[in-house]
Parts: C-alpha cells; sequence; structure tokens
C-alpha cells in the first residue's frame, strides 16, 4: 500500500525537473568543434574601434559555424567582429558579430556561413566599438598559430573555439558526450556503460518514489 | 515434538535492510559510480596529489615526499598527458580534455610497452597527510593493477564509492537512533546526505575527504548513541575507534575529539543516573552495571589515544608534520584575535568601511564557499551549477535550516538538550578548526585555504534538520514533503551531472 499523494508529488517534482533541464538544454547548447588549447591568462589583444587581429594558420579538422572568444571590453560595451578567410587566397569563407560586455567573458559569434573541414584559414578580430576590447590568450611559444594586430606580429596569441553552426539540446548531445566520456577509461568502460548507469538509474529513482510513498503510509499511521 | 523437548535457545532475530533504505543505496550506488565514470581522469580536487600518494604506497610500500624523486611516476605523468586533464583544469571553456580516440589508442600502445609506476613517490602537496586513507584507496589500485594507470584509477574511484554508501548508511542510522525507527524520517535525512551533488562527486573521486566523511557519519551516530542509550563499553569504544580513525585520515578530524569527550562524558553520566531506582527514567531503558570511571571509560579512551599517539610517533620518526603547514608569503600580516573576528565578521557578512578586506571570494565567503561549494561545484572547482539553481538551493537551504532551528530552540528535554551540545560542539570544532587555519593561511601566505566540500564531514546534520522538519509535519503532509526533497535532491543530481557534462564533453 502506498500514500498516493506521495507518489504524485514524486513523480511530478521528479517530472517537472527533468523537463525544466529538458528545456533549459535546448537553449544554445553549441558543442565545441575543435579548439586552438590557447589558456585565457593574460590579455594577447586589445582592439580599440577599427582595429584588427589577425590569427592563423588554423587547420580546421571539421567544420564549424560559431567562434567563441574570451574577452571584455572598458568602458562601455563593444561589439566584436570576426572574419574568417582562407589562409592561403585570402577568400572570406564566413562572418559574424558578437557583443562584448565590460565583464570578462566568453563572447561567441555566429558565423553565416559554415567553414568546411581541411581549410587552413585565418581569423581577424575587428574591434567595433564603441569601447576598446581586450582578448584573452597567452603566449604562442610552441604555437603553430600566430597573431598580427594592426598587421604588426606579436609572441601572443588568442584564445579561440571553434564550435557547431547549431545549437542541439542536451538531450541530442547525450550520445557525443557518452562517446567522449569513455576516453581514457578503463576496458571495461564504454559508451554503452553510461546508458546502462542511465537507465538503472531510472529504475533506482522509480522504486525509491514507491519506497517513499510506502514509509509514508507507515508514518501517517503512528 | 517430544513433550519433554527442552525449548530451543531464543535465536537472535537476523535484521534485514529495511526496503527503503536499500532502494535508496541503489540510487545512491548509481550516481556514485555515474559520478566515478563521467569525471575525466584527474579533474577533482587534488586527485593527481592523492593518487601519486596511493601509487607511492602500493607501488614502493612507502610514504610519498623523497626530495629525490619524480612527484609522479611516469604512468601517471603519461596518463595526465595523453588526457590533457591538468592542463585543461583552470581553462575549460578554452581547453577540453582530450577526446581523441587515435590519442587513447598511442596512450595504450605505449602503456602496453611499460610505463614504470613506481618511480614517484617525491614531494607532494599531500604527503603530510596521514595515510589511513590511501591504505583503504590501495584495494581499489590493486584491483587495476593488471591494467593501465587509468585502469588503476578508475578502479580506485568505483571503490571510493562505497564510503559514498557508507556515509549513507551512518546518516540512516543517525537519524534512527535521534528519531527512532521512522523510516520516512530516516529516509530524508539518509537521501539528503547521499545525494548532495557534491558528497556523491568528491566520494567518487580519489581524495581522503570521501573516508572523512563517512567517519564523521559514523561518530555523529556512534556519539549519539552514546548519549542516548548510556555509555555502553562496546558504543564508547567504537566510537573512540571511530574518531582515531577519522584523525588518522585527515588532521582536520582533531576537530571530532572534543564532541567525542562530550559523548563520552555525558553518556557515562547518564549511564550512572539509570542505575539509580529513582533515577525516574521510564521502564525498559538499557541499564548498565555501575562501576568505577578508569575501566569504564579506560578502554574507550585507549582505544582513541593509542592509535593518534603512535601515528605521531611515526610521523615524527619520518620527519612529517601531524597537521599541513602554512608556507609564509611575501608579506605576512600579525596574528590578532580583532583580526580573527574582522575575518569571521567578513566571511558572513559585508565588510565594514574601517575593517581590513581580506577578500577571500569575490562576493560573501559564506555564499562562494559554503553554499556554492556546499552542494557542488566540480572539476578542479572551475565547473558551477547554473546560477540559477544556486539561487534555488539558497532557498532550500534557508527552508530547511530555519524552522529546523526553530525548533530545536523550543527543546527543553535534557536527554534531547545533551544531544544536541554534542552535536553542536561538533559543528562548533569543525568550523573553528577550519575558519583558523583559514585565517593562519590568508595573514600568513596572502592564499584562502577553505573550500566547500570541507563542510561535507556535517552534511549529517543537515540531513538531521530535514528529517526534524519531515517529523514535525502534519502526518498528511510528511510523505509528500519528503517526496519532494528526495525528487529534488534527484533532479539535481541530474542537472549537476549534465553540467559535468557539457563542460567536459561538449
Amino acid at each position: 500500500m502506498i500514500s498516493r499523494r506521495t507518489a504524485i508529488t514524486f513523480s511530478l517534482v521528479l517530472l517537472v525537473g527533468i523537463g525544466l533541464l529538458a528545456w533549459s538544454g535546448t537553449r544554445d547548447s553549441r558543442a565545441r568543434v575543435f579548439s586552438l588549447d590557447l589558456p585565457f591568462d593574460h590579455t594577447s589583444a586589445t582592439l580599440p574601434a577599427g582595429r584588427r587581429a589577425c590569427e592563423g594558420p588554423i587547420e580546421s579538422p571539421a567544420g564549424f559555424g560559431g567562434i567563441r572568444a574570451f574577452g571584455s571590453s572598458t568602458g562601455s560595451p563593444a561589439m566584436l567582429d570576426l572574419v574568417v578567410t582562407d589562409a592561403g587566397s585570402g577568400e572570406t569563407l564566413a562572418r559574424g558579430r558578437a557583443p562584448v560586455s565590460e565583464v570578462f567573458n566568453p563572447i561567441t559569434a555566429t558565423l553565416d556561413g559554415r567553414v568546411p573541414a581541411g581549410r587552413r584559414v585565418t581569423v581577424c578580430m575587428i574591434g567595433a566599438g564603441p569601447g576598446p576590447i581586450a582578448l584573452g590568450g597567452s603566449s604562442s611559444a610552441g604555437q603553430p598559430v600566430r597573431l598580427r594586430v594592426g598587421g604588426r606580429a606579436t609572441p601572443q596569441a588568442v584564445s579561440l573555439v571553434m564550435l557547431q553552426a547549431r545549437g542541439q539540446s542536451f538531450f541530442s548531445l547525450l550520445p557525443t558526450i557518452f562517446r567522449r566520456a569513455a576516453l581514457f577509461r578503463p576496458g571495461w568502460v564504454g559508451a554503452w556503460t553510461f546508458w546502462v548507469l542511465a537507465l538503472i538509474l531510472l529504475a533506482a529513482a522509480l522504486a525509491l518514489g514507491l519506497a517513499v510513498s510506502q514509509a509514508a503510509i507507515e508514518e501517517e499511521r503512528r | 515434538m517430544s513433550a519433554t523437548a527442552t525449548p530451543a535457545p531464543p535465536r537472535r532475530r537476523r535484521e534485514r535492510v529495511p526496503l527503503p533504505l536499500a532502494l535508496l543505496l541503489a540510487a545512491v550506488a548509481g550516481f556514485g559510480l555515474m559520478w566515478a565514470l563521467v569525471v575525466p581522469p584527474f579533474e577533482t580536487p587534488d586527485e593527481t596529489s592523492h593518487f601519486a600518494y596511493t601509487e607511492s604506497l602500493v607501488e614502493r610500500q612507502s610514504l610519498p615526499g623523497d626530495v629525490h624523486r619524480a612527484e609522479f611516476s611516469t604512468a601517471q605523468t603519461a596518463a595526465d598527458r595523453a588526457d590533457g586533464a591538468t592542463r585543461a583544469k583552470d581553462y575549460l571553456a578554452a581547453i577540453a580534455p582530450s577526446w581523441s580516440a587515435a590519442g587513447f589508442a598511442q596512450y595504450q600502445a605505449a602503456a602496453r610497452r611499460g610505463l614504470s609506476a613506481s618511480d614517484g613517490g617525491g614531494t607532494n602537496p599531500a604527503e603530510n597527510n596521514p595515510p589511513l586513507y590511501y591504505v583503504y584507496s590501495s584495494v581499489g589500485y590493486l584491483a587495476g593493477s593488471g591494467g593501465n594507470e587509468f585502469d588503476r584509477l578508475y578502479d580506485t574511484r568505483v571503490w571510493s564509492v562505497l564510503l559514498l554508501l557508507a556515509t549513507t548508511v551512518a546518516a540512516w542510522l543517525l537519524a534512527g537512533e535521534v528519531f527512532g525507527r521512522r523510516r520516512l524520517v530516516q529516509l530524508a535525512c539518509a537521501a539528503v546526505t547521499g545525494l548532495v551533488p557534491m558528497e556523491a562527486f568528491i566520494s567518487s573521486s580519489v581524495n581522503p575527504d570521501a573516508l572523512l566523511f563517512t567517519l564523521w557519519g559514523l561518530a555523529l551516530w556512534l556519539g549519539a548513541r552514546v548519549l542516548l542509550r548510556g555509555c555502553r563499553r562496546r558504543d564508547a569504544v567504537a566510537l573512540c575507534l571511530v574518531t582515531a580513525a577519522a584523525v588518522l585520515t585527515k588532521a582536520t578530524s582533531y576537530a571530532l575529539v572534543p564532541p567525542t569527550l562530550v559523548a563520552l562524558g555525558l553518556g557515562y553520566r547518564r549511564a550512572s543516573r539509570l542505575e539509580r531506582p529513582d533515577s525516574g527514567i521510564e521502564p525498559g531503558a538499557p541499564r548498565v552495571q555501575r562501576r568505577a570511571i578508569v575501566p569504564e571509560l579506560g578502554l574507550p579512551v585507549l582505544a582513541l589515544v593509542v592509535p593518534v599517539l603512535a601515528w605521531a610517533v611515526a610521523a615524527s620518526a619520518l620527519g612529517r608534520t601531524l597537521v599541513n603547514g602554512v608556507v609564509p608569503g611575501t608579506h605576512p600580516r600579525p596574528y590578532s584575535v580583532t583580526g580573527f573576528l574582522s575575518y569571521l565578521w567578513q566571511f558572513y557578512l559585508p565588510p565594514l568601511g574601517f575593517q581590513h578586506q581580506f577578500n577571500e571570494t569575490t562576493g560573501l565567503p559564506v555564499i562562494a564557499l559554503w553554499l556554492k561549494g556546499g552542494w557542488g561545484e566540480f572539476g578542479w572547482l572551475s565547473v558551477p551549477l547554473p546560477g540559477v539553481v544556486y539561487g534555488l538551493l539558497a532557498l532550500v537551504t534557508l527552508a530547511i535550516a530555519l524552522p529546523a532551528l526553530r525548533i530545536v530552540a523550543r527543546i527543553r528535554d535534557p536527554r534531547r538538550l545533551e544531544l544536541l551540545a554534542f552535536l553542536g560542539i561538533a559543528l562548533a570544532a569543525l568550523l573553528v578548526v577550519l575558519h583558523v587555519t583559514d585565517y593562519v593561511s590568508l595573514v600568513k601566505s596572502g592564499l584562502p585555504l577553505l573550500q566547500g566540500r570541507y563542510l561535507l564531514p556535517l552534511l549529517p546534520l543537515f540531513g538531521l534538520a530535514a528529517g526534524l522538519l519531515v517529523a514535525r509535519l502534519p502526518p498528511r503532509r510528511r510523505g509528500p514533503v519528503c517526496a519532494a526533497m528526495i525528487a529534488g535532491l534527484i533532479v539535481l543530481q541530474v542537472v549537476a551531472l549534465a553540467t559535468v557534462g557539457k563542460a567536459f564533453y561538449t
């Protein structure tokens, strides 16, 4: 015998919670395609309005449709323009624009086209004002990319992350997450392990709900 | 059956694990395993150092700290480089751990050729920790000893999940001791303890805090038992052994000694009262024989003192300190009582204009450390939950703590007051140890020391508060409120795992 009110409360909270997670997961949840693997431990470039910093060559192992940098603006919010060009021919492949806040944050731009896999590209970042923009990065020592700010080479590099073209829901990313999480694990772990565990957890949660409902009846009878 | 047959001696009834507890443990084990396997290698606080300690103990049968040796073995360094875990730890948004199947295959090939796991054992930030947890984790390490470094690391983590289950059981027992056999109330207390994401995250990593949480949970239960049932020798010895084990796990546990002594003292006094015919104790209450205090409490105290003294002597012989020291910074400031009080004020309240500002965290430390770090901050504390979740958790924390405090403030029953004294001293002692250590570090080196997880040994007390709240509700509301708590904790676990999955793998 179980307490129906308890069972209903348990189910409602669980459903609403998971529903909210699913809903929030549909908002711009773009997976990384690849990154330059550079920390953003200091300012690598400062871009007042109209100034350009170009970084490349960047080998693109997979196609991407968005770029994320890390930085902040000074004095007032600003805009950052990003242009992706072919490193050899200089042909423009895609463009994007992103707002920059005064707090150091990721700066995410959606590109107007998809940059295909297998290209050597250069990413140019242009301050679109009104305030100057500080972009985070680190030393370029040992890195294949070079940064030029206002046409002059610097020993720095801006930290960049290339993103998928479109946002995906969290649940649609689960196969990717589990596949990636199965690497660098013991031999007995595969992507299947996480699916099995998820199923076990679902069953355990439901059984726990029943147990609470049963214990509630005992408590009501006290 | 013969009429002359002598009656069989009464058999002791075998206690079965109550179903609600068994199902809770299944859920806690599932989440614990998920945490152990989802989190990338070496992506939990100080896991590199704790794993290196375990590895040194197993592979070299020696504690780490040899200045002539490397901090990490070749096997650990190669595994870390292949996965890129520590390279990524502070800049996860820009650098992900490796997702390369080819990189993993390359590592496996190198591991098959042989990478030494025994050439580590050098100086290590964890080297002054007592060895008990590392002896425990050695069993997990040995289970993976036929494989590569990832087998050894993950088998050690999975072995650690058992500690999470033990902590959950300890909370269940504590609630049973305090409230009696009330399954719903026990479930609320145990679920709060076992399903808080930070507890599961730390308990499923290679970290002595996992054992610390278990031992504190057990000590709180045994202390309550000693107090409420009279100081039975078996319980008192168990309490002292658990406290000694906690001290041998992490030096923070010296804070457990005062409440243990209080429990013994009050428990002994209660046992003496129980013997008097006019004691007024209800019929059926457990009775003990009057004994002299020395033999009665001597054995328990020995159980506490001997292991701790043995470690102190061994540590001294090995040239180790009993507590981790603070390395002085370039501009150390003098200690003072007023300075400490100012530090305490700024930890819990906004700083006043005339105070020297410690700036321990961005925002109030009580929020940044106790609230956020206590409920959940993952990786090397660089993966927080979404901001809105912390807002909700602040409300939940207050909704449990404030009514529970109100109920506690009205307690007048002397037996309950003694229990409160024991639990209150445990809380205060840990807070004092943590705050004094943090203040010394801030003054001496300018660096803060506290993390939210340091408060988690007291999580069963928060569980008790949740249980108390459920117990005092009108009977028809108890079930739904407990159900909402547990379902909410399950949702929180899913949100936390999703946050970690997104941060590391997308």
